[in-house]
């Protein structure tokens, strides 16, 4: 890719994502017309009576904000995710799920719901149960061959059913009336809930993860060679694979406390990052965040505008997903080496 | 001069010897085929040489260090691999195959390719004349394209060693003498090359020195065009003769 195809890459895709945060901000129930949201969003409100200012400032800062920066980071962590993982295994049809985080995040999750957990309790006990899910994975696979990662995705069915019982377990055992559909709602995904100290939780994990495994993404093409090959090109091939699994995981278990359960995204955003800027994870991984950004950020706009109700956005998200999929699956193809 | 000394190398699978006492050099400008039956350990001891197998006993020195004791890096940065030209899964550019090269002696932690290390990719295809490749799809190549991309990534590397796994594998006879005569090349410039083959009769005309191996063990070890006569080849593959003799 030459250089000015590159800026304008990131140009379109950095503009189309600070376009939509504009416009998905006067979007929802109470619109804000796009002359009072710009003179708000630019700070040149003092003229406003005061009255409508503060109305504005809640609806757009308290309200919409943290609801549409949450959108953003869990469309770029689940992104990132899923390219970080498809990079380690070197398969173009894995995505965050894979080794079980998202169920462990799932039954974490659930777990909080049953025992009455706080907000904060909920995040640990989510990232605790993805990280447990994983680490079963990786147990599994060490039982029997450590190096091999036929193994470890087998750990990873392993570990995906143990928590997909587990979940099933706690919903049997719920509350039908109270928590049941509390644990149903929830695992369909939804950004309702989302306030600003959970942007924030996510946001520092989510930013340094980015930059981090996009910092690795030159070892990352090497793993791409083969193990043996990129060990003898220098590259720590242990330490960078359950690095990367480690960093994705988290990136996975955070979303998963915040916003539930959204899949496909972390499979479908990749290709189209690599159909874009070509296969270099360098390139692929930061294009994944901000793709990932906006394809959340356009479903939870729909979930909050299609009907009068609210629709859950993991289910927007599959929708879309499966419908942009298909679209592009022929472009994505060139992509794959069969 | 680089030098490469395999002492008294063994290695055992699951409780069963596989290599058994491997001791041999290589310096800087050698050609070295190693050539013996299928599972007689040629691949094994490639892996050793690499530090991809631990050996149960012996060692591999590198101008007179063990490489047990060298970090990942600083071994890339000696010894290169050349694997079969193979495919990969993402349609990866030849320029940034050949610039992963760079990654041993450079930077690993990078957002982007180093200015350094994509000029460095570009003289090296240069040099071996396949520049027009660079833009083009590693996994579109054939397989002697893929072998000079595998070479020019071992070339930027930096090694003056190379070390490569039945590189004639799957190439036609024009691109297996093009092959010859860049690892030619190669060797007179001073890099010390050792490469396991299944071709004795080639391996005669083109290397300078073979090491023939059966049941894990070293049977013979001098210049090619003396040690592969029709008698040796017969017998270290078991055949009652051999058709046609080195050339």
């Amino acid at each position: 890719m030459n250089v000015w195809r590159e800026r304008a890459l990131w140009g379109v895709a950095l503009g189309g994502l600070l376009v939509l945060v504009v416009v998905s901000l006067g979007l929802g129930r109470y619109r804000v017309p796009q002359g009072e949201l710009m003179t708000v969003l630019l700070g040149r409100d003092g003229a406003m009576p005061e009255t409508r200012r503060t109305l504005l400032h809640s609806i757009l800062f308290a309200t919409r904000l943290p609801r549409v920066a949450g959108a953003v980071v869990v469309g770029a962590a689940l992104s990132v995710s899923g390219a970080g993982f498809q990079a380690v295994f070197r398969n173009p049809l894995v995505s965050p799920g894979l080794l079980g985080v998202l169920a462990g995040a799932g039954f974490g999750a659930a777990l909080g719901i049953v025992g009455g957990a706080s907000p904060m309790g909920m995040h640990l006990l989510s990232f605790a149960g993805g990280a447990v899910a994983v680490a079963a994975a990786v147990g599994v696979a060490r039982l029997f061959d450590a190096a091999s990662m036929l193994m470890l995705v087998f750990g990873g069915l392993v570990s995906t059913a143990l928590f997909t019982a587990l979940l099933s377990l706690l919903k049997y055992v719920a509350d039908p009336d109270k928590q049941l559909p509390d644990i149903v709602f929830w695992l369909l995904g939804s950004l309702t809930q989302a306030t600003e100290a959970d942007v924030v939780v996510m946001a520092v994990p989510v930013a340094i993860g980015v930059v981090g495994l996009t910092l690795c993404g030159r070892m990352l093409d090497a793993l791409a060679m083969g193990d043996d090959e990129a060990r003898t090109l220098g590259v720590p091939v242990g330490v960078l694979r359950y690095g990367v699994i480690a960093v994705a995981t988290v990136l996975s278990a955070v979303t998963v406390s915040v916003a539930g359960m959204i899949g496909w995204i972390g499979l479908i955003v990749p290709h189209v990052a690599r159909l874009l800027a070509g296969p270099c994870n360098a390139r692929v991984l930061p294009l994944s965040a901000c793709i990932g950004g906006i394809f959340l950020l356009v479903c939870d706009d729909l979930a909050r505008c299609v009907s009068v109700e609210e629709i859950p956005i993991g289910l927007i998200a599959d929708l879309l997903g499966v419908g942009v999929f298909l679209c592009v699956l022929r472009l994505i193809r060139r992509g794959w080496v069969e | 001069m680089t030098e490469l000394v395999v002492d008294r190398l063994s290695f055992a699978r699951g409780g069963r010897g596989v290599l058994e006492g491997i001791s041999f050099a290589i310096r800087g400008g050698e050609m070295v085929a190693l050539l013996g039956p299928n599972g007689t350990g040629k691949t094994t001891l490639l892996r050793l040489v690499l530090r991809l197998l631990q050996p149960v006993s012996g060692r591999v020195l590198l101008d007179g260090r063990s490489i047990s004791g060298m970090t990942r890096r600083a071994l890339a940065t000696h010894l290169a691999y050349v694997p079969q030209g193979h495919g990969v899964v993402f349609p990866y550019r030849v320029r940034d195959v050949v610039a992963l090269g760079r990654l041993a002696g450079g930077t690993m932690l990078a957002p982007v390719v180093p200015a350094a290390d994509r000029e460095a990719a570009e003289q090296a295809l240069a040099r071996l004349a396949v520049g027009h490749l660079a833009d083009r799809s590693y996994a579109a190549l054939s397989g002697g394209e893929r072998q000079a991309v595998l070479i020019a990534r071992a070339l930027v590397q930096g090694a003056r060693l190379l070390v490569l796994d039945e590189p004639e594998t799957g190439l036609d006879y024009g691109q297996q003498q093009r092959l010859s005569d860049l690892l030619r090349r190669l060797a007179a410039e001073g890099y010390g090359i050792l490469a396991t083959t299944h071709d004795p009769l080639r391996a005669a005309r083109i290397f300078g020195r073979a090491i023939l191996m059966r049941e894990g063990r070293i049977v013979a070890d001098g210049p090619a065009g003396d040690i592969l006569s029709a008698r040796a080849i017969a017998d270290l593959y078991g055949l009652k003769a051999v058709s046609a003799g080195p050339a």
